[in-house]
C-alpha cells in the first residue's frame, strides 16, 4: 500500500499527525497537525521541552499510540491500516529502547537478548542464544550474559536494551530519552556506540531527548517540538547556531556560551565550519593591518558532521572593514551584530 | 505445672489422622483454587481500565463477583454451598465436603492478588516488550507471568494461610482436621489439651507455610 505522499528518500513519514488525549481538565492535544519526514540511514532527534509532545510522537512511529487525526507511515506503508500479525512484523523490524530500560528482571542479559528472538520465532534456542551472544559482544557486555539486570550499572543495561533491540535486525532504532537516566560518562557510551551503529549497519536512528547536547552530539537532523507543534526543523548547525523558532533559541542558548554584558559598537558574530577551525583565519585576518581584536566568547562544537566554530569578537582599528571581508574570504560567516 | 498428665486426653493416632485431613484439604483446595484463582486474576488484570485489553463492563462483572464471593463470611458460605456441594461431590460433610467451599471461599480472594501482582509489573517492561513485537498472549505468558513470579508465590502463600483457618472454621461444620477435632474434644467435652495441641498445630502449619513462601520468593526473585 504505497500512498501518493510517500517520498522514496523518506522511511517514515508524518502527515498532518494530531494526537488528542483526553484528561479530567478536557481534552488537550500532545501533538497538533504535525508533518514530518526522516531520511533513511539518518540520526534524527526530536526535541522539546518535557509536554511537548515528543514522547507521544516516537511512540506513533511504531504504533505503540495511535494518531486522533493524520496519518503514519513507515517505508511508506500506513500504519492505521496494518492487522496484529503485521504490526508484530513492523516492531520486529523497528527496535526501540527507552529510558526506563525495561528490561525484564527475571531474565539474565543474555536471556533478555534472545527473548527478542524468540518473540519474533526466529532460529533454535542454540542459534539464538549465539545470537545473543554476539550481539552483547557487540555493545561490549560478553563479560556479562549471565547477570541479571539488577547486577548492572544503568549503562549497561541500556546496552543490554540495545542488543535486544537489534536482535532482528531491524532498519530502524526508536530511542525514547535513552539516555536521560545514566549519569554523564555513561550517556556518552551510549551516544558513541549509536553513532558506530549509524555508521556501521546504516541504522536509520530517531531520537527523542530534551537535551541539546545529546543531540550536538549525534545527529543529522532536528525537529523541535512547542506545545504539540513543530517550531522548527533542519540540520543541527541550523537549529544550533541559527534558531528560527523561539523554541529553537531558548534551547540552543543552553549550548552557546552567553554574549558578554556590555559588548561594544564593533563586536561581530563570527561563525565557521569544517576546516577553518582549525586554520590561522583569526590572526591571517588582522596580518600587517591597523586592526586588532579582542574574543569576548568562543567555543568550537564537534557535530556529527564536523567541527563547528561560534565567536563573538570585538574588531576595532581603521582596518576593520579590511580584516572582516579577509575573514569572509576564509569562508567564515560574519555578522554584524551578536547572537 | 504443665505435667505429662495434662495430655491425658491426647490420642495420638486420632491427632495424626486429623493432622493428615487437614494438610489434605489444604492442598487439594489451594491446588484447584490456584487452577481457577490465576487465571480469574489474569483475566481480571487483562480487561482492568490499565490492562492489555480493557474491558470495563467485563472487569466489572467479574470484580462484581469476586467481590461477593468474598465478602460471605466463610462459615456462612459453607452453609450457602451446600446444594452445590451435595451436587458437585454427592456429599458435604468430611474432608470431600469441604473442598467445593474451601475452593471457592479462597479462589477469589487469591485472583484478587493475582490481581495485584501482575499490576506491580513494571509497566516499562509490558511497553518494551510490546515494542518488541509481542502478541497480547506473549506478553501475558512470557513477560507478565514470570515477571510477577515472586509476587505470585506471596499471593499463594497468603491464600494458603487464610486455608488453613478456613479448614478450622470448616471443622465446626462438618468437615474433618485440626478444626474438628478442636471443637469436638476442646470445646464441646472441655478436653483443654486437645485445644491447646491442636491449636499449636495449626500455628505450626501457618507458620511453615509462610517460611517456605518465604524461601521459594527469595528463590526466585533477581531484584
Amino acid at each position: 500500500m504505497v500512498s501518493d505522499v510517500h517520498n522514496p528518500a523518506s522511511v517514515i513519514a508524518l502527515r498532518g499527525v494530531t494526537r488528542r488525549f483526553v484528561s479530567k481538565s478536557g481534552v488537550q492535544a500532545a501533538l497538533d497537525g504535525v508533518d514530518l519526514d526522516i531520511a533513511r540511514g539518518e540520526v534524527f532527534g526530536i526535541i522539546g521541552p518535557s509536554g511537548s509532545g515528543k514522547s507521544t510522537l516516537i511512540r506513533l512511529l511504531n504504533r505503540l499510540e495511535t494518531p486522533s487525526e493524520g496519518r503514519v507511515e513507515v517505508n511508506g506503508v500506513d500504519l492505521s491500516g496494518l492487522d496484529a500479525r503485521a504490526l508484530s512484523a513492523l516492531r520486529h523490524k523497528m527496535g526501540m529502547i527507552f529510558q526506563s530500560f525495561g528490561l525484564l528482571s527475571s531474565k539474565t542479559a543474555l536471556h533478555n537478548v534472545a527473548y527478542a528472538l524468540e518473540l519474533a520465532g526466529t532460529g533454535t534456542s542454540g542459534t539464538r542464544r549465539q545470537r545473543a551472544l554476539d550481539l552483547l559482544d557487540r555493545v561490549g557486555l560478553s563479560a556479562h550474559a549471565q547477570k541479571y539486570p539488577a547486577q548492572l550499572s544503568g549503562g549497561q543495561k541500556q546496552r543490554v536494551a540495545i542488543a535486544r533491540a537489534l536482535a532482528n535486525a531491524p532498519d530502524i532504532l526508536l530511542c525514547d530519552e535513552a539516555t536521560s537516566a545514566l549519569d554523564p560518562e555513561a550517556t556518552q557510551g551510549i551516544l558513541t556506540l549509536l553513532a558506530e551503529l549509524n555508521r556501521e549497519l546504516g541504522l536509520t536512528i530517531v531520537l527523542v531527548t530534551h537535551e541539546m547536547e545529546v543531540v550536538r552530539q549525534v545527529c543529522d537532523r532536528v525537529a523541535v517540538l512547542d506545545h504539540g507543534r513543530l517550531a522548527e526543523v533542519g540540520t543541527v548547525e541550523q537549529v544550533l547556531f541559527a534558531p528560527v523558532s523561539a523554541a529553537g533559541r531558548a534551547l540552543s542558548k543552553h549550548i552557546l556560551p552567553p554574549p558578554p554584558d556590555g559588548v561594544g559598537e564593533g563586536a561581530v558574530t563570527l561563525t565557521y565550519f569544517g576546516e577553518v577551525v582549525y586554520s590561522d583565519a583569526l590572526s591571517a585576518a588582522v596580518q600587517g593591518l591597523q586592526a586588532r581584536f579582542s574574543v569576548l566568547s568562543g567555543q568550537v562544537s564537534h557535530l556529527k558532521s564536523g567541527p563547528y566554530g561560534h565567536m563573538i569578537v570585538d574588531m576595532a582599528g581603521p582596518h576593520r572593514a579590511e580584516a572582516l571581508a579577509r575573514l569572509r574570504a576564509r569562508g567564515v560567516s560574519v555578522t554584524e551584530a551578536v547572537q | 505445672m504443665i505435667g505429662p498428665e495434662f495430655f491425658a486426653n491426647i490420642d495420638p493416632a486420632e491427632i495424626a489422622r486429623a493432622s493428615g485431613e487437614t494438610l489434605g484439604m489444604v492442598g487439594a483446595s489451594l491446588l484447584l483454587s490456584l487452577a481457577l484463582g490465576l487465571p480469574l486474576g489474569v483475566w481480571l488484570s487483562v480487561t482492568s481500565r490499565q490492562g492489555l485489553s480493557p474491558h470495563p463492563l467485563l472487569y466489572g462483572l467479574l470484580s462484581f463477583a469476586v467481590n461477593v464471593l468474598r465478602s460471605i463470611p466463610f462459615v456462612i458460605l459453607f452453609i450457602l454451598l451446600i446444594p452445590v456441594t451435595l451436587a458437585l461431590v454427592g456429599t458435604s460433610l468430611g474432608v470431600k465436603g469441604a473442598i467445593p467451599p474451601l475452593v471457592l471461599g479462597a479462589a477469589p480472594f487469591l485472583a484478587r492478588l493475582v490481581e495485584n501482582a501482575l499490576r506491580e509489573v513494571d509497566r516499562s517492561v509490558i511497553e518494551a516488550t510490546q515494542a518488541l513485537g509481542a502478541s497480547k498472549r506473549q506478553i501475558i505468558l512470557h513477560t507478565l507471568l514470570p515477571e510477577a513470579l515472586p509476587g505470585l508465590i506471596a499471593a499463594a502463600t497468603v491464600t494458603a494461610i487464610a486455608l488453613v483457618s478456613y479448614t478450622a472454621m470448616a471443622g465446626v461444620v462438618g468437615a474433618g482436621g485440626l478444626g474438628d477435632l478442636a471443637v469436638r474434644y476442646g470445646y464441646q467435652r472441655f478436653q483443654t489439651d486437645v485445644m491447646v495441641v491442636t491449636v499449636v498445630l495449626i500455628i505450626a502449619l501457618v507458620q511453615g507455610l509462610q517460611m517456605l513462601g518465604d524461601a521459594l520468593v527469595a528463590r526466585v526473585s533477581k531484584k
